[in-house]
């Protein structure tokens, strides 16, 4: 037995060679248990003064001994939000996550953005998703198959992600089986979805009427007669005179939702399990589909959720863990893209034909080709079929026997995503009709076609990780040690890249704590990324950080006023490896595009261009991040936590081409030449307290996140005031309007706008570097950018025997949007009226019109950007209400339930904003939803 | 360090298998995956400069490339600035024509409203693209194995073409640019000052002739029209040279102009006998191979319409043939070029009077166009103007095409427009047009057609020996042609250098009406700043209803139009003057 001992300390001494040649031995001391791959080995026996543990970056730590800054929300807040994609649950929930509503779409309903304190670079801000340590997609997980979700912010939080830690990350952990007597749980909701808000547009009288005006207005004969207007005035002719919304048309007034979970967990000391059965349906807004989808559907979502979580304990020497996770999505659409139908439907005007014909048949014409109605109900439908499946095996061993403390894991995932698609579609024949009332003639537009069944566009993705970590954790009187040495690698391939993407990291963390109150990280990554070409493809990644709780220095431990209080640092090195332009763009790179004709058949021969030139020095952006963190607990009611950041990125990727002349005849090559400065403050404050059986809270917070563009290697410019560089990313710049021009008096006396001949009506703009020429050098900054630097929350909550009750309202502000296309500029492109335009600009009207003259004509003297189109972005809505009723245990116990709770629920029940006529965050496309729900969580 | 106090007896052998296993899978992973550089990118199907110049199929894809970047196009297309002008064309842009309405691009130079802030003529950038790509096919092409030493001698002739066209594109706008004749790249010295006019014209000429001397054929079948001939250089190497005898360069500077960028900076008569030669070779070579001017038709009417509009036909010397076809909305063209209320047109292009003017009646007469007069004697004076009027512009009360029909446009009694209405001219342009509507005809921008030459050599002809018979033979094949009389030496109306000069200018603003010839013509010829050319009111006729019913017609001025001298050069875009490489023309 003897030398098998000996053998295997040979072949662990290999292993560490091998694969950390640099580390030298000793270093082994320092590493210590969980981390990495979850931790497996039972740790609760031991006793530990800090509580809870929390997730971290491939591994946990517990949460008073915590020198980073993470902001975790657990599953049973999230579920409060009904929702068909895990992240529209997280608005507000996770201080330092920025986000924007997105599409309700069912299926495609993801937020529009999300950032992890806000803007760092003027280039990609995406971060890394991490399910269970491993890089995944955090939007079809069922929510209750999550345990908890957390965003990781400071470089001590991010210290492991290295290369690719720059913009934040989260990172979500699944739920695991508790040893224990068996739990069933089994929780349904059920409810109705509706448009935020729908944008309005004019009637068919007030359209025609207001396009004669626009005709006027450009000096063009009427369009519609008095007999016309007449006709759409009273709306005696449906047929040749139609006055059609088309949102009534298509949409119905709402859609239902439901959501069913079952889950069982429990298990021995030696075997524990969760698992998981989820079905979810979501169906869209569109009226009279057909349920049997014969001739059409509406738009619709079902997803089928699966999860075995398995830990064992093999021996006392190795556990192991064995997670399949996994889902089914069918997806069914109307034949026709969402985004450009509610164009359509936004676009069409009122008058621009029936629905049907007299003779049944679709209405249409040229312009407004295809039919809002008959393209959801005519046109047939398309599927897609997903399937996801990832597994994941963990191995850890206790390496007790070789040195206290001492654990070793490997483990090895597979995630793979397929899409299959069906479709059944048919192209659908218009008429347009004119003529007479008695005497109808048709024009088709298209033919009708037989319903023609596919089966293409397949899609497909799967990603194969390994890690394996060492751990080290001792402690000795006062002091404890801990360590970590991991590596991790990740190969990842989707259809569309022949190339798979890698990468490769070798992280690790050392942490050292005395007596309990201070505690010190040193967190390092050695990553790299195929983006750069060798010799450049590896950085090294250190941060420093600390933490002090100072209530448990004599001053305070007695202190009746404050029961807790730690303050916490860190500073430290990442990188975002994200590039823009093209994947290794340290070659050049030539592709195929478009062709040239020759002969007399105009045959088109394909054409290889020239790509930008390849940059060998390419490398990848590097954040400087400093944090600096307050929390405690006052008086035993009120926790606080305040965090403040400052992060300098540099080496932002920009091009040359502004100061490379263009006789060069080829694109410039990224550089690493631009530099952001980014700073903020994530703050919370939570009051809790009881009245007899009535417990109540109250919790506020804000976070804040403003950056400035230092340096982006920009074009020389004409002014001062015309310079992105010192702005934050994505400032708006635009003209400042004044009003509109009264008269022919008032533009000659004015400076000339050089975009178009203006007349009275037009907007005025203010002449800002005084050459009496209004062109684009008298843009300026406006306003804010669309992402906004606030977001603010507010719960408020309480429970009374059995009763519960909590409101979440979330708001965002700084920041404004620039209405501009089809739904805010009348007529522009043959665009329909908005209400908005109503009261626009014409002689009568000009001391009080609140709108541009109206022209049927291009005019880019209204349409630009400009003050005028700038709208205040500030949105407050109450995400949240829920009212819930648990049933007193003791009606329960004799049908062996421990626990039933009902409730009602409502989400984005009321929104505040300045905009009104459609969604302040999803201004144009398939709006965002309110709900209204209710459900059922029963445990046995 | 290592405490091996573990009581082994406890560890199953089970465990230690289980373990063993494990740790030994762990390191094979580890030690393959360390074999290679795991970051490294794989082979893919990348194309690299290295796999284009590998055979012949890929070499030739990217000489198509070099064709396709900045070929000229005169029909705006897509909204983009390269083809045309901005949601125009150049005609609307010179005393020929105007759009009614006043947002698209023609507008901006017609009000003077352009320079180095934004001329939305031209993408300077875009021509070097064109350029480099050449270079980068010349550079390379001699690696590919499978192409035979002739083959690449052709198509080296046509990537040398392609290079000295852009160029040519470029000089007729800015004068001296800086000449590029590698593949620059993007480190070390790249500074290259703008040449002289001179030294570009010379750079042009010598790469015309390089690519006459090679083995590029005259003429290919039928499924390459549109690849480069021998023609194409001769006719490039006669445009170039007449433009370098012009006044604009071929004499003092209209500007000072230090650095010689504008022009030679002094006059010299043999410049004009070069573009004499250069004319005549182009029509020698015609001859030798087939290529002529179209009179198949017994209308003259007919054959200048097949001339311009049908494919292939045989007076092409080079046309491109990328625009794709007519039809609706995708891209944007029809909506830009046809007139308002047919095919979708937005608004169309108005023909000026002073370009009615230009042309004769039928007899060879010029036409007398009152201030004022009945609907009647408009028609009578517009059906009696010659056939290419009749084939270039729509009038009031005037055919389109067979499914049109017949157009009119006026002004209402209630002072509203009628359909078709308003324009700004005597009628829309519609040479080019007829033959489009919402199908999927193919059309076509014409480069170089035979006719250009016979006016090429008549008027260098004329320049350095004045009134030769040679001159009014030539002028003479392309009024026969359109069905006019000839002109001769003996008439009153020619029997001058001068007034042959003005007859010579005359016939080049009608047959090559609208071809983006007389926006340049005015420049090199120094006319531009005349009242009525490119300055001062411009005017059109314009129809009233009358309360009985009747309808008179009206001569009116639509706009007066801004020019400065400066404007004879464009200038540099200022992005490039900030940059700090290039100098600025003269006068901006």
């Amino acid at each position: 037995m003897q030398s098998i001992m000996n053998k295997k300390y040979i072949v662990l001494r290999l292993l560490l060679v091998a694969v950390f040649p640099s580390i030298g031995m000793t270093t082994q001391a320092q590493i210590r248990t969980p981390d990495t791959v979850k931790n497996n080995v039972d740790t609760s026996s031991r006793k530990h003064p800090f509580g809870e543990k929390i997730n971290v970056a491939y591994g946990q730590q517990y949460a008073r001994a915590l020198t980073s800054a993470i902001s975790t929300v657990n599953s049973t807040v999230l579920r409060k939000t009904p929702a068909t994609t895990l992240s529209n649950t997280l608005y507000g929930r996770l201080p330092g996550l920025t986000m924007l509503q997105g599409s309700g779409e069912p299926g495609y309903d993801a937020p529009s953005a999300m950032l992890i304190r806000g803007n760092g670079t003027f280039q990609n801000s995406g971060f890394p998703v991490f399910v269970d340590g491993f890089e995944s997609s955090l939007d079809q997980l069922a929510v209750d198959e999550v345990e908890t979700v957390s965003v990781l912010k400071d470089a001590a939080a991010l210290a492991l992600y290295g290369i690719r830690g720059a913009n934040g990350a989260i990172i979500v952990t699944t739920k695991r089986g508790q040893a224990g007597k068996t739990k069933i749980t089994f929780n349904a909701q059920t409810g109705l979805q509706k448009p935020t808000q729908l944008p309005d547009f004019v009637g068919s009288y007030d359209y025609a009427r207001l396009y004669n005006q626009a005709l006027t207005n450009d000096g063009l004969p009427s369009r519609y007669s008095p007999a016309d207007l007449d006709a759409y005035q009273s709306g005696s002719d449906p047929y040749l005179h139609p006055d059609v919304n088309w949102y009534d048309e298509v949409l119905r007034k709402n859609a239902p939702f439901s959501n069913y979970n079952l889950s069982f967990s429990g298990g021995g000391n030696n075997a524990k399990y969760f698992i998981l059965l989820g079905y979810m349906n979501s169906k869209g807004l569109y009226a009279n589909t057909d349920e049997d989808r014969a001739e059409n559907s509406n738009a619709d979502y079902n997803r089928y959720n699966f999860r075995s979580n398995i830990d064992l304990k093999l021996n006392k020497i190795v556990s192991a863990s064995f997670d399949i996770g996994g889902r089914v999505e069918d997806r069914f659409f109307p034949n026709y893209n969402g985004t450009a139908l509610w164009e359509n439907m936004a676009k069409y005007p009122a008058n621009a034909y029936p629905v049907r014909n007299p003779n049944n048949s679709w209405g249409g014409n040229g312009i407004y080709r295809d039919n809002p109605v008959a393209s959801v109900l005519g046109g047939g439908w398309t599927s897609s079929n997903d399937r996801n499946l990832n597994a994941t095996m963990r191995l850890t061993e206790d390496l007790g026997f070789l040195l206290k403390g001492l654990t070793f894991n490997q483990a090895f995932s597979l995630n793979n995503w397929y899409r299959a698609n069906r479709n059944r579609t048919r192209s659908i024949g218009v008429y347009e009709l004119s003529g007479t009332e008695t005497d109808y003639t048709y024009r088709q537009h298209g033919t009708t076609s037989d319903f023609a069944v596919n089966r293409s566009g397949n899609d497909q993705w799967n990603r194969t990780n390994f890690q394996t970590a060492l751990n080290y954790d001792r402690h000795w009187n006062n002091h404890e040690f801990s360590g970590m040495l991991m590596y991790h690698q990740d190969v990842y391939k989707v259809s569309g890249n022949e190339v798979p993407y890698a990468t490769q990291n070798l992280a690790g963390r050392l942490n050292y704590s005395y007596k309990s109150k201070y505690f010190t990280e040193l967190g390092f990554s050695y990553s790299g990324s195929e983006n750069f070409p060798a010799g450049n493809r590896f950085g090294f990644f250190p941060t420093l950080s600390a933490a002090w709780i100072l209530s448990e220095e004599d001053f305070l431990k007695n202190s009746s006023a404050i029961n807790f209080l730690k303050v916490r640092g860190s500073a430290g090195l990442v990188g975002n490896d994200r590039l823009v332009g093209s994947r290794f763009a340290y070659a050049q790179n030539y592709f195929y595009s478009g062709g040239y004709n020759f002969g007399q058949d105009n045959t088109s021969y394909g054409v290889i261009m020239e790509g930008p030139l390849g940059n060998p020095n390419l490398s990848w952006e590097k954040s400087m991040k400093y944090n600096l963190g307050l929390e405690g607990n006052v008086l035993k009611k009120v926790d606080f936590s305040l965090d403040l950041f400052y992060e300098n990125r540099k080496d932002i990727l920009a091009t040359n081409d502004a100061v490379v002349p263009s006789y060069v005849g080829v694109g410039m090559p990224y550089q690493n030449l631009g530099r952001v400065s980014n700073r903020g403050f994530e703050f919370d404050l939570k009051y809790t307290d009881q009245i007899g059986d009535f417990n109540y809270f109250i919790k506020a917070g804000a976070f804040y996140a403003q950056n400035k563009i230092l340096e982006m290697s920009e074009v020389i410019r004409a002014e001062d005031y015309l310079y992105r560089t010192g702005h934050q990313v994505g400032q708006p710049f635009g003209l400042e309007a004044l009003g509109f021009f009264k008269d022919q008096n008032d533009i000659d006396n004015s400076p000339l706008q050089t975009f178009t001949p203006v007349k009275p009506g037009d907007l005025k703009y203010k002449d800002q570097n005084g050459d009496h020429v209004i062109n684009e050098n008298d843009e300026i900054a406006i306003g804010k950018g669309w992402t906004p630097q606030i977001t603010y929350t507010a719960t408020l909550g309480a429970n009374y025997k059995g009763f519960d009750l909590e409101l979440f309202f979330q708001g965002i502000t700084r920041r404004n949007v620039y209405l501009s296309g089809t739904y805010f500029w009348a007529l522009q492109n043959d665009a329909n009226i908005p209400e908005l335009a109503l009261n626009s600009w014409t002689p009568e009207t000009s001391g009080n019109a609140t709108y541009p003259r109206l022209s049927t004509l291009p005019n880019a003297n209204n349409y630009r950007p400009s003050t005028f189109w700038a709208k205040s972005g500030g949105v407050l809505r109450l995400r949240n209400v829920e009212l819930g009723y648990t049933f007193p245990t003791r009606l329960l116990s004799k049908a062996r339930i421990s626990n039933v709770r009902t409730f009602v629920s409502a989400v984005n029940a009321f929104t505040w904003d300045k905009i009104k006529s459609v969604d302040p965050e999803s201004l144009t496309g398939y709006p965002p939803l309110k709900s209204f729900n209710v459900g059922i969580n029963v445990q046995f | 360090m290592f405490s091996f106090n573990i009581k082994i007896k406890e560890m199953k052998s089970f465990n230690i298998k289980l373990y063993m296993l494990s740790a030994t899978g762990l390191f094979l992973l580890f030690s393959s995956s360390c074999k290679r550089d795991f970051l490294e990118k794989p082979n893919g199907s990348d194309v690299t400069i290295d796999t284009i110049f590998s055979s012949k199929i890929k070499a030739e894809t990217f000489l198509w490339n070099v064709y396709g970047t900045y070929m000229p196009n005169g029909f705006s297309n897509d909204w983009n600035i390269r083809d045309g002008m901005q949601a125009g064309m150049l005609m609307a842009a010179s005393d020929e024509g105007d759009i009614y309405d006043s947002w698209p691009g023609p507008n901006s130079h017609n009000e003077g409203n352009w320079g180095p802030q934004g001329n939305n003529e031209d993408e300077f950038g875009s021509h070097y693209k064109g350029i480099r790509n050449a270079s980068i096919f010349l550079e390379n092409v001699d690696r590919v194995p499978d192409i035979s030493a002739t083959e690449k001698d052709q198509m080296k002739a046509e990537a040398i073409f392609l290079r000295a066209l852009q160029y040519a594109e470029l000089v007729k706008r800015y004068g001296g640019v800086p000449l590029v004749d590698k593949k620059l790249e993007a480190t070390g010295s790249i500074k290259i000052p703008r040449s002289t006019y001179e030294e570009c014209v010379n750079f042009i000429v010598k790469s015309c002739d390089e690519v006459i001397a090679s083995s590029i054929p005259d003429s290919y079948p039928t499924g390459w029209r549109g690849r480069i001939n021998r023609g194409a250089a001769l006719a490039l190497k006669s445009r170039v040279l007449l433009y370098a005898a012009s006044p604009l360069s071929n004499g003092a500077p209209y500007l000072p102009d230090p650095n010689n960028l504008t022009g030679y900076g002094s006059y010299d008569e043999r410049r004009w006998v070069e573009a004499a030669k250069a004319s005549k070779a182009v029509l020698d070579w015609a001859a030798a191979n087939g290529v002529s001017l179209v009179k198949s038709n017994p209308d003259a009417g007919v054959n200048y319409e097949s001339a311009i509009s049908q494919q292939d036909n045989p007076e092409i010397i080079l046309a491109n043939k990328s625009h794709g076809p007519w039809g609706d909305w995708s891209p944007m063209f029809q909506q830009f070029v046809m007139p308002r209320g047919i095919y979708g047109g937005w608004y169309g292009n108005g023909v000026t009077l002073q370009m009615a003017q230009m042309y004769q009646t039928a007899t060879g007469e010029d036409q007398n166009w009152p201030a004022e007069g009945s609907y009647q004697e408009l028609m009578q004076k517009m059906q009696q103007m010659e056939p290419r009027f009749q084939q270039s512009v729509a009038y009031s009360g005037s055919k389109w095409n067979d499914e049109i029909g017949t157009i009119s446009f006026y002004k209402k009694n209630d002072g509203a427009w009628s359909l078709y209405a308003p324009l700004n001219g005597v009628g829309y342009m519609k040479k080019f047009l007829t033959r489009g509507n919402w199908g999927d005809e193919y059309n076509q921008w014409i480069i170089f057609r035979l006719a250009e030459f016979y006016l090429n050599y008549a008027e260098a002809l004329n320049e350095h020996s004045a009134m030769d018979p040679a001159s009014y033979d030539a002028l003479n094949m392309i009024r026969e042609r359109a069905g006019m009389p000839r002109i001769t030496s003996a008439d009153p109306n020619y029997n001058s250098q001068e007034k042959l000069r003005k007859a010579i200018r005359r016939e080049r603003a009608v047959e090559l009406a609208f071809e983006e010839h007389r926006f340049f013509d005015v420049r090199r010829w120094k006319i531009a700043g005349d009242e009525g050319v490119m300055k001062g009111k411009m005017w059109g006729l314009n129809l009233y209803e009358q309360p009985n019913g009747s309808m008179i017609y009206k001569m009116e001025s639509f706009e007066s139009r801004v020019w400065q001298d400066k404007m004879y050069v464009y200038p540099m875009p200022q992005t490039e003057i900030d940059k700090g490489y290039v100098t600025q023309t003269p006068g901006w």
